[in-house]
């Protein structure tokens, strides 16, 4: 028909297709679709000049944009089954680019692909060996894995060369092809050509990376060859599988150290002597002479002007790390040159060995090195310094660190960096700090201080989480503070009207805080100093007891941190009320109160009353237009302190409206004995102290009596509702029995003894045996006859909030602060990390795992095994065509495992052999067996297979003494 | 091994890929795009390798054409930085001075160099004589192939079937 012939003439080329793409002017989508359009109707052609085209263009198209070809699947076979080498051509290519796994023809071009492998063409078997390559699927390569292992003895070196390396993918899709092949791969590593044998080395050395173990017999072939290897390919891949070798058998790298030393010494090649590097710092680790040598060349390396070298230098030196620090400390200078080099990843990677180096001894040091970087670096990098130095000092709970002073300063440093992204850290840490280390809080005060009276960092949005930090800290902390004066000026200044109301809030709550604890101060101090020296005793007396009452108080009020006026009124008498009843208790806080106490003392002497009238005014001044805020926060603070600061000035008898009359402060100081009691009730509702919390302080909370998780959402019968979590019920019940416990005082026997198995598991979060009110039972007992509820909470938010005492960590030598420490808090980091190995161990490791380690398994394993390899060689009877005739079909594949088999097994027993040529023997051995047996009939065969498994099985048995520990890997002994 | 060899212009052009391991359609999109979008605006005297997302990218600029390739972490990456040389030394020999428009127009031809040098993500030839040779012989089936389908006769015996 013409019209084929008017199609092929007009068509458009590639070369059009590509000119016009390149100078269109319609864009280029619509110059795509366009193009498309055309190829869609010339693919349809009848002639195949006219469809190879169509599809040479459809690939361009589909590598230049991703576009789905699949639609064209069938017609690219077509091209592929063209006679002609040059369509041929351009369909393999369309097919290796755009087919993949679901690609529904594949299922058709297995014939097709058996066919070219078996080709006299060897670029069309070389041809469908790499369209192999890529888009086998487990079908595709069960079904050609008999074409594949012919062509690896094929006489033509292109074909067994290729051969060779598709097996990899072979394998991989098909793990049972290395029962049949296995053999022949190894026996490539003696080819006659050195790219073969590169191929094979290769392949076996992708299959060792994946599970070195089955491979450690082979490892006086790979010394041989490394020995004799001229090529540097060649020699990069045997490096790096004595590299996986070597970790699994240390006898091993006692032998390889010194010609892995030789390779780095005499080649030239850099990136055969950074695998050499890369195998001592992986497999050689122990050998010192390995590893000095190693460091020698990673010196060099680092000191290159090439980045490529740099960057690989300081990579290799990482794992050397835990097991050879002088390395890295040798080369402290140039790892820390490269913190400024103008590559990030170098940088990045001269970070992580830094803070790998970080020890007590030079943190000090490090971090202020790593700081000078993080102010002169860009910012992306400034804050992986800033993160860096965060995670490194805080890692565990702030092992590392014994001058908190210093840390503390370093922490407001980093809020200071204008490019800091990491002010939630630092916000927790200065918290943390405050909260843990009791002795370096005058420190953290006067950083905070620092950091609050700046009024310009008030500007910088990223700094306000520090800032609220600092804030909280002031207030809490307010007893070692020189001058709380100062400190509530900066907390008011007109500028705080940028901060979030969050923030803001958190500001005003410290002004609360501050300002009770002055007045108190003040009232105390004169007081004490006064005549009255007999109120003071008294006084100290009561706070010391009050101070528990309103521990009490605050559970109930279940931790609120925003105390409302309300409860400051309620307060005074009720813990007035319990004063005398609990006259007797112990004291919890002594130590707190001692130290608060005597810097009070301290402080008294510098508050003078004019400072307490000013400080008031400031506080009115200042306070009163943020009642008028729209953020309810601000304004319920704002109001809250306002109230007790009017309450406070009514008792004194101060007014507003005069300032600085001499007259008030003789009024104030008058009314200072009634205030004093008033006060001190209002400044012990903030002294009881905030502990660290541990973050598995949510499990330790039992599940309420009222609380219903399960049963009400069952009775909705919602059908979506599944409880995947097991311990939510199991809570639940335990929960139940403790409370049934105590609501009826009794317990059936089952109960108790769960009840006892319980307790014993989460002892935390059980009262202790005598109860926590300790011997005042005129209080505790009442409590948990009334409300079992209020005691468990009372106990648990407790428990939480105090630092447990026999977690604390045991006493060092050096004086270095002691950081509370809960007794369950575990390093967050410390997650097992996933092994590369774990990751990768597959079918296919295990499968050669088996095809190495079969004969010694046998011995134990016997018959069940053998019938299962037979069915497995009934599976791949059909497609085990070859030279042979049908008859002998099953004998011929039973040999070929067996021979296989017997390579192993031969090896094992000519163990002490000095040299390795076992390999051509064992296969004379199993080739004679196996043309022994072709010759009989199948009956007959099968007879001879059952007596041969049987003789094989005996000698086995004879040699079994010898071999009782399977694990143990046969390596020749020349090399041991 | 190798996952995948990518190679892109300056303007971030995609000029050839070679998937050889699985990536689906979407896959391979985002790699090309992430990939040039990491790569490009490295400058000059930066090292060769990125780490990307678990394994490692090793590329090298030739004029405007970037050749990337993707590997394992334990993979050498200086042996993959010569494979990369390697290839664009047969292609400067095959095509004499190769530059960016011979592989826009040869892209086919640029495939067929890539799979004589690498197989299944790994080398399989090191020689660069052989690996010309294998081309030029192919070239030659081809031309021959071509030659015949194109003669008169053929023409005729075509329309007149």
């Amino acid at each position: 028909m013409g019209s084929s012939v008017m199609e092929s003439f007009f068509q458009r080329s590639l070369d059009d297709l590509v000119k016009g793409l390149r100078v269109q002017v319609i864009g280029e989508a619509r110059y795509v679709a366009k193009a498309l359009e055309e190829t869609r109707k010339e693919i349809k052609s009848t002639d195949l000049h006219t469809k190879a085209v169509a599809v040479q263009k459809l690939t361009y198209l589909h590598m230049l944009q991703g576009l789905d070809i699949s639609w064209a699947a069938f017609h690219v076979v077509e091209v592929m089954s063209s006679s002609k080498f040059c369509f041929k051509k351009i369909g393999y290519l369309a097919a290796s680019q755009s087919f993949h796994e679901g690609t529904e023809v594949l299922l058709l071009i297995t014939n097709l692909l058996r066919k070219d492998l078996g080709s006299k063409n060897e670029y069309e078997a070389g041809l469908a060996l790499d369209c192999l390559s890529r888009i086998a699927t487990p079908d595709l390569a069960r079904d050609l894995t008999p074409e594949v292992f012919t062509m690896l003895t094929s006489s033509r070196l292109y074909v067994r060369k290729k051969a060779t390396l598709v097996l990899l993918k072979v394998f991989s899709k098909y793990p049972d092809a290395i029962r049949i092949a296995f053999k022949r791969l190894v026996e490539k590593l003696e080819d006659s050509d050195t790219q073969v044998v590169g191929a094979a080395v290769t392949v076996l050395c992708e299959l060792a990376i994946s599970d070195p173990k089955p491979y450690l017999p082979l490892a006086p072939e790979f010394y041989r060859l490394l020995a004799n290897s001229s090529n540097n390919w060649l020699s990069i891949k045997l490096v790096k599988i004595f590299g996986v070798l070597c970790p699994v058998e240390p006898r091993l790298a006692r032998k390889i150290a010194e010609p892995i030393c030789e390779q780095m010494r005499k080649t030239g090649a850099k990136s055969l002597v950074f695998e050499c590097i890369r195998t001592v710092t992986l497999g050689l680790s122990e050998h010192a002479g390995a590893v000095e040598l190693a460091v020698e060349k990673l010196k060099e390396f680092m000191a290159e002007e090439d980045p490529n070298l740099r960057y690989l230098g300081l990579q290799s030196l990482s794992p050397l790390m835990s097991s050879h620090p002088w390395a890295l400390t040798e080369n402290k200078l140039l790892i820390v040159r490269c913190l400024k080099d103008a590559d990030p990843s170098i940088q990045v990677e001269s970070l992580r060995l830094i803070t790998g180096m970080v020890s007590e001894d030079n943190v000090i040091e490090t971090v202020e090195i790593l700081l000078q970087y993080a102010r002169s670096s860009e910012p992306v990098f400034c804050n992986e310094l800033i993160s860096a130095i965060l995670s490194t000092c805080s890692k565990g709970i702030y092992d590392l660190i014994t001058d908190f002073t210093w840390y503390v300063q370093v922490l407001g440093a980093i809020a200071r960096l204008p490019n800091c992204e990491h002010e939630a850290e630092v916000e927790r840490q200065l918290v943390d700090i405050g909260l843990r280390v009791k002795s370096v809080r005058g420190d953290l005060l006067k950083v905070c201080r620092e950091l609050l009276m700046d009024p310009a960092l008030l500007d910088h949005a990223h700094l306000h989480k520090a800032l609220s930090a600092a804030a909280w800290v002031v207030g809490e902390f307010a007893e070692v503070a020189h001058d709380p004066f100062q400190l509530i000026e900066a907390l008011l200044q007109p500028r705080t009207k940028l901060l979030p109301a969050s923030v803001h809030a958190v500001y005003l709550q410290s002004v609360l805080k501050i300002f009770v604890f002055s007045t108190h101060t003040w009232v105390r101090g004169f007081v004490s100093t006064g005549d009255q020296g007999g109120t003071a005793v008294v006084e100290e007396e009561f706070e010391k007891n009050s101070r528990e009452g309103v521990k009490d108080q605050e559970e109930n009020l279940s931790g609120s941190a925003g105390i409302s006026s309300p409860v400051f009124h309620d307060l005074n008498p009720n813990s007035e009320e319990r004063i005398d009843n609990r006259q007797h208790k112990k004291p919890m806080v002594e130590d707190k109160e001692g130290t608060c106490a005597e810097s009070n003392v301290h402080l008294a002497t510098r508050i003078s009353s004019r400072l307490i009238l000013e400080m008031m005014e400031l506080i009115r001044v200042n306070v009163s237009p943020l009642l008028n805020s729209v953020e309810m926060e601000v304004q319920e603070r704002a109001s809250n302190l306002l109230g007790l600061l009017k309450k406070v000035q009514e008792i004194l008898g101060v007014r507003n409206d005069k300032l600085h009359e001499p007259m008030d402060i003789h009024t104030m100081e008058q009314h200072s004995s009634t205030a004093a009691n008033v006060l001190a009730g209002i400044q012990s509702i903030f002294s009881v102290e905030p502990g660290p919390v541990s973050l598995l302080a949510q499990s330790k909370v039992t599940v309420p009596k009222g609380l219903d998780l399960v049963s009400s959402l069952d009775e909705l019968g919602h059908p979506s509702y599944v409880d995947d979590d097991p311990g939510t019920e199991k809570d639940w019940e335990d929960g139940r029995f403790f409370l049934k416990k105590s609501r009826d005082g009794s317990i059936s026997g089952e109960t108790s003894s769960l009840l006892a198995l319980h307790r014993e598991k989460h002892v935390t979060f059980y009262l202790p045996n005598q109860a926590y009110f300790g011997d005042s039972n005129d209080l505790s007992q009442p409590l948990q006859e009334d409300a079992p509820m209020l005691s468990d909470r009372l106990a648990d938010s407790l428990m939480l909030a105090e630092p447990k005492p026999q977690g604390s960590k045991p006493p060092q030598a050096k004086a270095r602060p002691v950081v509370i420490r809960l007794e369950d808090e575990q390093e967050p980091f410390d997650h097992p990390s996933k092994s590369r190995k774990g990751l990768k161990v597959d079918i296919l490791s295990t499968t050669i795992r088996e095809v190495l380690m079969e004969n010694k398994t046998k011995s134990w394993a016997t018959s069940n095994r053998r019938d299962a390899r037979a069915s497995t060689s009934k599976h791949h009877r059909r497609s085990h065509r070859s030279a042979k005739s049908k008859k002998h079909e099953r004998n011929e594949h039973g040999d070929v495992v067996q021979a296989l088999d017997e390579t192993i097994m031969s090896r094992d027993a000519i163990e002490d052999d000095v040299n390795s040529p076992q390999i051509g023997k064992a296969e004379k051995r199993s080739d004679a067996s196996s043309r022994r047996h072709s010759k009989h009939s199948k009956n007959h065969a099968q007879l001879t297979r059952e007596n041969r498994e049987g003789m094989r099985y005996s000698r086995q048995r004879a040699r079994s003494p010898l071999n009782i520990q399977p694990e143990v890997a046969i390596i020749p002994d020349f090399l041991l | 091994m190798i996952h995948f060899v990518l190679l892109f212009s300056r303007q971030g052009k995609v000029r050839l890929t070679k998937w050889y391991s699985p990536y689906s359609q979407k896959e391979r999109a985002k790699v090309i795009r992430e990939l040039s979008g990491v790569i490009l605006p490295r400058g000059p005297k930066l090292c060769n390798f990125v780490e990307w997302r678990g394994v490692k990218v090793v590329y090298k600029r030739y004029a405007s054409l970037y050749f990337c390739m993707c590997i394992d972490s334990e993979d050498n990456e200086l042996e993959c930085l010569e494979i990369i040389h390697h290839y664009v030394q047969i292609l400067d020999r095959y095509f004499g001075n190769v530059c960016e428009l011979d592989l826009i127009f040869n892209f086919h031809k640029a495939y067929f160099i890539l799979d004589e040098v690498l197989i299944a993500g790994e080398l399989q030839e090191s020689s660069k004589k052989s690996v010309a040779r294998v081309i030029a012989a192919q070239d030659a089936l081809v031309d021959a192939a071509k030659e015949q389908a194109a003669s008169l006769s053929n023409i005729i015996a075509q329309a007149t079937r």
